[in-house]
């Protein structure tokens, strides 16, 4: 009897492991597709007037005789259509395995696209899936985006490649901290332009150069800011994270100053529909080279001279793009618009509309202290040859 | 009264408190907050809102002392009568089942959105109703402990998850405080306080204390854990997002899991994690629900309890079936707000004014049973 009993429950949990058997949504990893990248391109064609470049890595299974031919870790197709999603889909005609775009790396937008496109239209499937998230980073190109994705760098992914730059953030003023999707997001829905790395193919390998803007007009492209003016944006909004400043003493000898950190505060004043701003930019660092001989960098007197040189040509590298962005682009991408919401929340609710004009017509006033604390190992004594 | 079996300890109540307040408000408050208040002072809503909620858990309290060991459903005939006590009591009823069926499929359309695509919605939910009659069946003493048991846990994988946003924090988003001044805040107090919907369930708890005396420092912990990680999670979110994004995401706290990414440690991405420890909140706040209507019923009728949770069961697939789309599902939240409201606040206030004027009170001492 009790073995019988046995029996039967035994039996009982046996079926029961039937229900454990599996997951609807259970896919193998190697059966999936992982998109790395997307460039979005214009095309000719007046019914499917986009193209969309999806960089998808080789998993093992699929890759070894794709590696061992040309040692080429992706694989890259286009489509053309007139809507993202269409596109994403119409890989399916070409993939064996299905898309999923959870390790999106790199959103690479061509700037012919976003001159005809609004940029929120372009991220709009981005953003509504259920899947895709909110970190990959969003770069511009004056080049074709299926061109820049294409390119070939042994052992790299091309768009992982590119979204790997942004982590040199400490060494170069001259790079501009990622734009995630989430951060173009914020800016597209609070009406605020939106300035977006720049990335250009050379010969075999892509590089950063420079920034491209998008107004906040109509989220379009207006123009492209050269690496020394990305280089005053970050003066501007005390984004970076550190870098070298390069200026020359009244000789003309070149002198390189490291920027440890730097701080900047953005004052608004506003009175009677006039827009003041004071730029206030204290930084600290070491220098880092010296090319003049007769210097004696351990006299007090010559570090302030240096010291009050550097600030000067801080100074001047932000008014050149303030300059830029004021009257050429009408485009507030230095976050001025965040004091000015802080400092004047009544006026910035009726201002924010129309706020690129606004900041178009402001003054800007700079305040710059640079501080030198070590002028590094070597010392020289200062006597003329 | 069967002692013993039917009664919880102090931490057990916290426990069973905070969790029931916690549920799928922390995905739907954020951006509700966000349209209402539009400026960065969401969180001093917040912390209002959790003030007012304290308020009424201590009229709920006073309440509940004048009749000790006595549950809602038991004591408000004594005060209202025969007749109208049972409409309040069904009233009751018909809202925890509401509720109830409100977050499991809250928690349905959230897996099916963000984690299992593929699977039928009937079948997320009606695998969270298997394991919670399992549960339910065993009466307060199991569950209490199996809540005790996981709240510790989950509250400390939500703020780990939610502290994590720091990465992509600026405090810029949370300036100016209090920049259009005050009324903003005030707007942002509803769906504040209807997000506090659960401190009602106090009126059925408070008669299984074992030491009801603390009831008044339950209240105060109980809501100060729930209230607290709401708090985080809305200062850390508009600093992360800042209002306007807010406003425009459809699930603010998951947009903002989704925004940071973390390499080199044991996980680079929290989302699943997250849903996870959520998932469990939810069910528990589902079980809480369920078991006050299940306690209720039973007192109203000849059914035994378990009789009745077996019953409800099906009341609760039936009514989470209603909504037809997000939006109404939404809707309905906005109802079971406002419930919520007439009973943690209107109806204890009013009860509570109608005992003192009739001097009733009763001691769980001289006599017990309804």
């Amino acid at each position: 009897m009790a073995s019988k009993r046995v029996v039967r429950k035994l039996s009982l949990c046996m079926i029961l492991l039937l229900c454990l058997s599996g997951c609807w949504d259970s896919s193998d990893i190697e059966d999936i597709s992982f998109a790395m990248g997307f460039g979005i391109d214009a095309s000719d064609d007046e019914q499917e007037p986009i193209q969309l470049t999806t960089q998808v890595a080789l998993t093992k299974k699929q890759g070894e005789q794709a590696t061992a031919q040309q040692g080429k870790l992706f694989q890259n197709v286009t489509l053309k259509a007139n809507s993202i999603h269409e596109m994403v889909r119409g890989l399916s005609l070409q993939l064996p395995y299905p898309i999923l775009t959870d390790h999106l790396e790199t959103v690479v937008i061509n700037q012919d696209i976003v001159t005809d496109y609004d940029l929120f239209i372009l991220l709009d499937e981005l953003l509504r899936d259920n899947i895709t998230r909110l970190s990959p980073s969003v770069v511009i190109s004056a080049q074709q985006a299926s061109d820049i994705l294409a390119t070939n760098i042994d052992g790299e992914i091309t768009s992982d490649y590119i979204s790997a730059f942004f982590t040199n953030e400490t060494s170069t003023m001259k790079i501009l901290p990622k734009v995630r999707v989430g951060d173009v997001t914020a800016n597209l829905i609070s009406g605020t332009s939106v300035i977006l790395p720049k990335i250009t193919k050379d010969k075999k390998t892509v590089k950063l150069d420079g920034a491209g803007i998008i107004r906040a007009k109509d989220n379009k492209l207006t123009g492209f800011l050269t690496d020394k003016e990305v280089e005053g944006v970050n003066w501007l909004t005390g984004e970076g994270a550190g870098g070298l400043l390069n200026f020359r003493d009244e000789k003309g000898n070149t002198i390189i100053y490291e920027i440890q950190h730097y701080k900047t505060k953005s004052n608004p004043h506003y009175k009677n529909g006039k827009l003041t701003f004071d730029v206030q930019i204290t930084a600290q660092g070491w220098i880092t080279e010296d090319w003049s001989l007769t210097s004696n960098n351990l006299s007090e007197k010559y570090v302030d001279k240096l010291e009050r040189l550097a600030a000067e040509e801080v100074v001047k590298i932000v008014e050149g793009t303030m300059k830029k962005l004021q009257q050429d682009y009408k485009t507030d991408v230095v976050k001025f618009y965040d004091s000015f919401r802080i400092a004047y929340p009544r006026d910035y609710q009726k201002m924010q509309k129309d706020w690129d004009n606004y900041f178009a017509d402001a003054d800007v006033k700079y305040d710059v202290k640079i501080k030198i604390v070590n002028t590094g190992d070597l010392v020289k004594e200062g006597k003329p040859k | 009264m069967k002692l013993g079996t039917n009664q919880i300890t102090t931490n057990q109540m916290i426990a069973l408190l905070s969790s029931a307040l916690i549920a799928v408000g922390i995905f739907t408050l954020p951006r509700n907050l966000a349209i209402k208040v539009g400026t960065p002072d969401l969180w001093i809503s917040t912390l209002i809102g959790g003030v007012f909620s304290y308020l009424t858990c201590l009229i709920i309290v006073t309440l509940c002392l004048r009749f000790k060991q006595l549950t809602f459903f038991q004591f408000n005939k004594l005060i209202v009568g025969k007749w109208l006590g049972m409409l309040l009591s069904a009233a009751f009823i018909g809202y925890a089942l509401l509720i109830g069926s409100f977050e499991i499929r809250s928690m349905g359309e959230l897996t099916q959105f963000y984690l299992l695509e593929d699977t039928p919605i009937c079948v997320i939910m009606i695998s969270m109703y298997w394991v919670a009659i399992y549960l339910l069946t065993g009466g307060i003493n199991p569950i209490a402990r199996l809540i005790e048991l996981l709240t510790p846990l989950t509250i400390c994988i939500f703020i780990l998850v939610i502290v994590l946003g720091i990465k992509v924090f600026e405090l810029n988003n949370l300036r100016p405080v209090l920049g259009l001044g005050i009324s903003p805040v005030l707007k942002g107090l509803t769906p504040t306080f209807l997000t506090f919907s659960g401190a009602e369930f106090l009126l059925v708890f408070i008669a299984m204390m074992q030491k009801p005396k603390e009831a008044k420092r339950v209240a105060l912990i109980g809501l100060a854990i729930p209230v607290s990680i709401y708090l985080l999670a809305v200062v850390i979110m508009t600093g992360g997002l800042s209002v306007e994004r807010m406003k425009h995401e459809k699930w603010p706290t998951f947009a903002l899991i989704q925004e940071y990414e973390y390499r080199g440690v044991l996980f680079e991405r929290f989302e699943s994690l997250f849903l996870v420890v959520w998932l469990i909140q939810m069910f528990l706040t589902y079980i809480v629900c369920h078991y006050v209507a299940a306690e209720g019923v039973a007192t109203l009728t000849r059914l035994s309890y378990k009789q009745a949770s077996y019953m409800l069961l099906a009341a609760v697939y039936f009514i989470c079936l209603i909504p037809s789309d997000l939006n109404q599902l939404e809707k309905m939240g906005t109802i079971i707000g406002w419930t919520s409201f007439a009973f943690s606040f209107i109806v204890p206030s009013l009860l509570l004014l109608i005992a003192l004027m009739r001097r009733l009170k009763r001691d769980g001492e001289q006599e017990s049973g309804t």
